[in-house]
């Protein structure tokens, strides 16, 4: 009897510990950035402009251009991607896909270059998720240094599996608007 | 009786069965042009018809009517379009229930549910789409026409080749020439069509409105769906409203204007007009290439077999079940947006501020369904 409680205590604990791997790959707690912070768009999706609007609200120094070239990097503490794509955005933007997957690759080239962190959004939820979406995702997730998704965009785990095979720490808030609680956060602001 | 004599009988069969048919289908055109009757609400301050701003369009299938709703306090001006495409209803049924129900206490509201008139008077051949909805609603049963996406025929013929958009150039198919959504800024004695347009960007310049919305419905396989689109101009309460709107459990996508794509109602009204456009998007499966028998309960459930297997092929930009997409989910997801927007856009401009009241939430759509508002 006694073995058997040893047991379900032990694949409790195991149940447990797999559990929270599945939710964070790995620790978010202690990452922080530094302002101005460049806010680009990977896609072209428009979700890019709620991140201004919550940058704005979070009392951020930042700038925006959603289709910044890579030289605004230098100008910068820090690069946020926000990250899906949008065929309507690719257009607005008189941009190809092509094209804007070198640009973003760029951007984060440069960052790499200056040492600066790369912190990735998506808040599109399901709606910026497939093929197009995912060609942006792919890139801009795995070259992040954090991953930021709400949740909806992670239902079949693409995100959460990137996280994991590159030890990106990742957070899954249920809602966009708790994003302005994390901007505060890595940015070290006072809550508003 | 003789083969001569027989096959004279057979002909005047012939005849007298395609005169019958002829009468019952004729009659069932006809009605077509039979306009619905609205019930504006107490708020309602007067009425403007398109030839009012471009007499041209008097005695016009395209002489719509504009309703406009004032509050005691002076406030900013918004206009609500309908039926821009009346093969889309949600759009149009929100701007009804939105005139029969709105109570405006600080600034102008004005709803333009039929915006393109001629086009509720014939719907689309070979695609079996019902004529009318019914709502069994509070002043009784009433049926509201179906129409099609673009102007009648009937009314603007023929249709070019190669429809060159006025004044960019932009080449698209010939019968995008009656569309509404391809014929903005639009053109003084132009078409039918794009004088209709002329006269919606005079009104929105002539009358200094602050923030337009055109309500529209896509199919769930299309990617702009469930979404807010926005220009340059209104991009940032787009966004704010967004977020909003997702705390309260709805999710839009958001969605920029193409500059390169001429016509679009958001597109001409940024660059003619001083107006934050807005345009919104509900997913509907009677709008989709996927969908199965195209009937009114299909408008009324959004439910369709088809799209339950697409959405298991993983096609689809909606989330979609067996509770269907139906007709007061997309109403109540207009007026949601619609009211966030306008909230959002008064917290921002103080001097302009528009409140209003009297229209259901969306949760109370859902629980008392749209029959409830009319």
């Amino acid at each position: 009897m006694k073995r058997f409680f040893q047991f379900y205590v032990l694949l409790i604990i195991i149940l447990l510990v797999s559990l929270n791997g599945f939710s964070q790959s790995s620790d978010t707690s202690g990452f922080v950035a530094q302002e101005p912070v460049l806010i680009s768009s990977s896609g072209q999706s428009a979700d890019v402009l709620m991140l201004k609007v919550l940058s704005e609200k979070a009392g951020l120094k930042y700038i925006f251009d959603k289709t910044a070239s890579p030289h605004l990097v230098d100008s910068v503490k820090s690069v946020i991607l926000v990250t899906g794509g949008s065929t309507k955005g690719l257009g607005a933007a008189n941009i190809d896909k092509e094209a804007e997957y070198k640009r973003v690759e760029q951007i984060i080239a440069r960052a790499r270059k200056d040492k600066l962190p790369v912190i990735t959004f998506h808040v599109g939820g399901k709606s910026r998720r497939g093929t197009l979406s995912d060609y942006f995702n792919q890139l801009a997730a795995e070259n992040a240094d954090y991953l930021v998704v709400v949740a909806g965009g992670d239902e079949d785990r693409f995100f959460s599996d990137i996280a994991k095979a590159k030890n990106i720490p990742i957070e899954l808030p249920e809602k966009i608007a708790s994003i302005q609680e994390i901007l505060t956060r890595i940015y070290q602001k006072e809550s508003k | 009786m003789d083969k001569s004599t027989f096959n004279n009988y057979i002909s005047f069969l012939a005849i007298v069965l395609a005169a019958i048919l002829c009468l019952i289908t004729g009659r069932s055109f006809y009605e077509m042009r039979e306009t619905e009757i609205f019930y504006p609400s107490s708020s309602l301050q007067k009425t403007v018809n398109l030839s009012d701003i471009d007499p041209y369009l008097k005695n016009t299938p395209g002489d719509s009517k504009i309703y406009c709703f004032k509050g005691e306090k002076e406030g900013g001006k918004t206009l609500i379009l309908g039926g821009t495409h009346p093969n889309e209803p949600a759009g149009f049924i929100a701007a009804y229930l939105l005139l029969e129900n709105i109570q405006v206490e600080q600034g102008t509201v004005f709803v333009l549910p039929q915006a393109n008139l001629s086009a509720f008077s014939h719907n689309d051949p070979q695609e079996g789409m019902p004529q009318y909805i019914a709502i069994d609603g509070k002043k009784g049963k009433r049926r509201f026409r179906v129409g099609s996406r673009i102007t009648n025929p009937i009314d603007q013929w023929p249709d070019p080749e190669i429809y060159l958009h006025y004044p960019s150039g932009q080449k698209l198919a010939g019968n995008e020439t009656r569309n509404l959504n391809r014929s903005y800024p639009g053109k003084r004695r132009g078409s039918l069509t794009e004088e209709v347009a002329f006269a919606i960007i005079k009104f929105i310049q002539d009358e200094k409105i602050d923030i337009s919305f055109d309500l529209h419905e896509a199919a769930p396989e299309y990617p702009v769906v469930n979404a807010i689109v926005a220009t340059q101009r209104s991009q940032d309460i787009a966004s704010e409203a967004a977020i909003e709107l997702e705390l309260d459990g709805l999710n839009y996508s958001l969605e920029p204007s193409p500059y390169n794509f001429r016509g679009l109602s958001h597109r001409e009204w940024q660059d003619f007009t001083d107006t934050y456009p807005i345009l919104l998007e509900t997913a509907n499966p009677i709008q989709g290439r996927l969908r199965g028998k195209t009937d009114e309960r299909l408008i009324r459930t959004g439910l369709d077999e088809m799209y339950l297997k697409a959405e298991k092929l993983g096609v689809l930009h909606v989330p979609y079940d067996r509770t269907g997409i139906p007709l007061k989910l997309r109403v109540g997801r207009h007026i949601a947006a619609v009211t966030k927007i306008i909230e959002v856009f008064s917290r921002n401009h103080p001097k302009k501020q528009i409140v209003i009241s009297g229209i259901p939430n969306y949760e109370e759509l859902m629980e008392k369904g749209v029959e409830n508002y009319f």
